[in-house]
């Protein structure tokens, strides 16, 4: 065995060299949901090409607001490393609550305003017990959802709320210049969270909390208060999709909004959004939320039995998962 | 031979790893396994444990290629990893662990609770470990956790053991201690590849050396061969400048930068001292002496009770979170850089910038000036030389040395008044931790002040002007430091705790 020694006075830095074949892997994962989306839409088109007939489309972007808010919600408390399971019912309840209200004379737009901010104070509860108690969102927010779905049950007594003003439901039913309204609260909100996530300080705040949240704190970031917020932001947006579908609907129905809550988590974990926190994109939440509803839609027009898209959905999630469990075990 | 390393090659697409590499281990040695950040020491303990087994090259164990075995039948022959970061469930006792996924089993398939805490205890006595096989593993110390890991393997036949790191966190007794342990077991017979930063201890425990550097091996070296100097050399590939700090008179008659006074706070009974602007103020004392404490208590990350900070001679609030610490000009960099120190899933951009989002990088309706923070983490990342692809690069992808690195930078770029750092060099390699020591040094020229916590005496008598020796929550003993040695220091800290304690 031989003595080698240490002659070069030359340092070497250890740059990491990308991997060939591993970049377009990745770019592959990072986007799966974009490819994933022109391949479902190829695939309708194939199967029927009135699929893509203005009216489909824009049924499309329809069917997505009402999902793609609520998401857009629970995104900012997924990216914090904590899940809100009671959003479906802060929609519901609170679409409840305000249009009763509405129907017993109070003004449209309280009953907007009440609607929206009847959402904010449930996420603010919810955000108080799991940052400041350090309840287990989990449970915790099953519970609230439980309670506020049972809640608009006691208040309808099993009846649907009906006959809403139109300017109520102007929003979710009207067009300009033929174009309907509703997807344009929609893109609103996610450019505005596009700004907020990446270039503002909340957004710093939120991605260091769900990356880490010690460092964070120690970092100086008021990380119970970050959480907070994100509850907040959940139920708010919940809250505020409520007032869409409802508006959208003209009704208030029992199971008013009830299989959105899986859509949601399917969407935006496909969408890259990680469970464990710290990750994601809104852009790649907004291709979540419209391959669901392609997909969803497809089925429909396909003519496919609605008692298998349940199954379809189910489907999906799974897909979901399993396509982010293999990106986190063989890319990176 | 136990182990031979025959020409061992790895890359990872186009980065060669490990470039022939070659090392051989006898039966009941020590080896040391020295190297960079990067250099390979990874790669290659993956591949003689059979993590990795597309490797060029041989490995032979026992006159046998075990290039075509897998990790669990190379751990049956005996080749055992024991990791940095102790592999126990603190929730289970010594003997549960012991056995964890080999558990003893009555006729009728219940586990054998009985003979588990037997054999356990006979396993034990064996190796001549103390603690007892009912205890519940989270409350060992560290440095029995890591003795309990040894003890697994040995259980399982270990012939080969691999030590990861085991000294980060421990302090000297319990290294002398862990020393003692695999010096007695090595001399039973079984062998050890011994991977550690902290060259010294290196010398003192190991029988041969092996460097990486670049993935290629220098390995044939025994015990008195090499010095410290010579192996620092090897490690880096050049000379390492060991930053000495120039002690100024001016420093006497520096004005007071920090006064603290009779801090009470969660294991501190009564604390009062002073820290002189451009000062370094070393902290000595044993874990919960109140040493780390009071650096915890200032950076608002344990509740002071009551007492008085007072920064330039005006009355700081008692900081109740890091935020108000951070508002002050205090700023604490944490002894455990992946729980308290990196988000690694962000940029280094986003890391640096941390601290300083509310304040320097606030601009309208809560925008990020953006230009303002690349320009910040820019001057960080080339003055303090972190080597990464740009300031871009996600954290989590560097080397510990350079992690490190973007967690001082992140410290510094609040630009603090005083600078709390608790173990800033633990598990990093030789020139990331003198490039550190350097800049801050510099830094303290133009009136920062610092308090130091290490256990790493040698480290901490280059850098400090004055020592504070911590026990029993309260300052013990005070020192100028003038040329001390660890020895010294070591009498002395001792010596401060046999007072207080009687």
């Amino acid at each position: 065995m031989s003595v080698k020694e240490g002659t070069t006075n030359q340092v070497v830095q250890p740059i990491k060299l990308k991997q060939p074949g591993q970049g377009y892997a990745r770019l592959f994962a990072d986007n799966i949901v974009w490819f994933l989306l022109v391949l479902g839409l190829f695939i309708m088109g194939l199967i029927d090409s009135a699929f893509f007939s203005q009216v489909i489309l824009q049924n499309i972007l329809v069917q997505t607001a009402v999902l793609g808010i609520l998401t857009a919600g629970i995104a900012h408390v997924l990216i914090i490393g904590e899940i809100d399971l009671s959003i479906t019912g802060v929609l519901a309840f609170s679409a409840g609550l305000g249009t009763t209200l509405m129907n017993n004379g109070l003004p449209w737009f309280l009953a907007v305003l009440v609607i929206v901010l009847f959402g904010l104070l449930i996420g603010t509860v919810n955000g108080i017990l799991v940052a400041k108690l350090k309840a287990a969102a989990l449970i915790e927010t099953l519970a609230m959802g439980l309670v506020l779905q049972g809640g608009l049950m006691a208040l309808t007594q099993g009846r649907s709320i009906v006959n809403f003003p139109e300017a109520f439901t102007w929003i979710g039913q009207g067009s300009v210049f033929g174009l309907p309204i509703l997807p344009i609260p929609f893109l609103i909100v996610y450019l505005i969270i596009y700004f907020i996530w990446k270039k503002t300080v909340f957004g710093r705040s939120l991605f260091a909390t769900g990356g880490n949240s010690t460092s964070a704190y120690v970092s100086g970031i008021n990380v119970d208060r970050i959480k907070i917020y994100a509850f907040m932001i959940s139920g708010g947006l919940a809250g505020f999709s409520g007032y869409l579908l409802a508006a959208y609907m003209g009704a208030v129905t029992m199971t008013f909004g009830q299989d959105l809550m899986m859509y949601t988590l399917a969407a935006a974990v496909i969408g890259g959004v990680s469970l464990t926190g710290g990750k994601g994109k809104i852009s790649g939440v907004l291709g979540g939320v419209l391959l669901l509803t392609v997909i969803q839609t497809g089925l429909q027009i396909l003519g496919i039995s609605s008692y298998f898209v349940t199954m379809v959905g189910g489907m999906m999630i799974f897909i979901a998962v399993i396509v982010d469990a293999l990106k986190t075990k063989y890319i990176r | 031979m136990l182990l031979e390393i025959d020409h061992v090659s790895k890359c990872y697409g186009t980065k060669t790893v490990l470039d022939g590499v070659s090392m051989n281990l006898k039966k009941g040695e020590i080896h040391a396994l020295l190297g960079k950040n990067g250099a390979g020491k990874t790669t290659l303990v993956k591949s003689i444990s059979g993590v990795t087994t597309d490797y060029d090259g041989t490995i032979r164990f026992e006159g046998k290629s075990i290039d075509h075995l897998t990790v669990l039948e190379r751990q049956k022959i005996g080749i055992y990893v024991v990791p940095q970061h102790a592999s126990v469930i603190p929730e289970f006792t010594v003997a549960e662990n012991i056995f964890i996924g080999d558990w003893p089993r009555k006729k009728n398939g219940f586990v054998d609770w009985n003979h588990i805490y037997i054999y356990a205890k006979e396993a034990l006595d064996k190796y001549g470990v103390s603690f007892s096989p009912r205890q519940k593993v989270k409350d060992l110390s560290l440095v029995d956790q890591r003795k309990l890991n040894i003890v697994r393997a040995l259980f399982s036949n270990a012939k080969l053991i691999i030590l990861d790191e085991p000294t980060t966190a421990l302090s000297a007794e319990e290294r002398d201690g862990l020393f003692e342990f695999v010096i007695d077991l090595a001399k039973q017979g079984t062998s050890f590849i011994f991977i550690s930063h902290y060259i010294e201890e290196v010398l003192r425990l190991s029988d041969r050396y092996t460097v990486l550097r670049d993935g290629k091996s220098y390995t044939g070296f025994s015990r008195g061969e090499v010095d410290e100097r010579q192996l620092s050399n090897l490690i880096v590939g050049e000379d390492v400048e060991l930053c000495v700090r120039e002690r100024s008179e001016v420093l006497a008659r520096a004005p007071i930068a920090l006064q603290c006074s009779r801090i009470k706070a969660r294991g501190l009974t009564d604390v009062s001292f002073h820290l002189a602007k451009g000062e370094i103020l070393g902290l000595i004392g044993f874990p919960g002496s109140g040493a780390r404490e009071i650096c915890r208590a200032l950076a608002g990350l344990n509740p002071i009770e009551s007492g008085e900070i007072r920064l330039h001679g005006k009355k700081l609030r008692n900081p109740r979170r890091p935020d108000e610490a951070l508002a002050q000009k205090i700023v604490y960099v944490s002894y455990d850089r992946h729980a308290e120190g990196i988000v690694p899933d962000l940029p280094i951009r986003e890391n640096i910038s941390l601290p300083i989002l509310k304040s320097k990088l606030a601009s309208l309706f809560g925008f990020v000036n953006e230009r303002k923070e690349i320009e910040i983490a820019q001057q960080y990342f080339s003055t303090l030389n972190i080597k990464a692809h740009s300031i871009y690069e996600e954290v989590g992808n560097l080397s510990g040395g350079n992690q490190q690195k973007v967690v001082i930078s992140k410290a510094l770029s609040t630009q603090p008044d005083v600078l709390i750092i608790d173990e800033p060099t633990v598990g990093i390699d030789v020139k990331s931790r003198e490039e550190i020591l350097s800049l801050i040094n510099e830094l303290t020229d133009t009136g920062l002040s610092v308090l130091y916590l290490t256990n790493d005496y040698n480290e901490l008598l280059r850098v400090a002007d004055r020592l504070l020796f911590f026990a029993n929550g309260t300052i013990a003993r005070e020192e100028i430091n003038t040329g001390l040695t660890p020895e010294e220091v070591i009498q002395m800290r001792d010596s401060a705790e046999e007072e207080v304690a009687s």
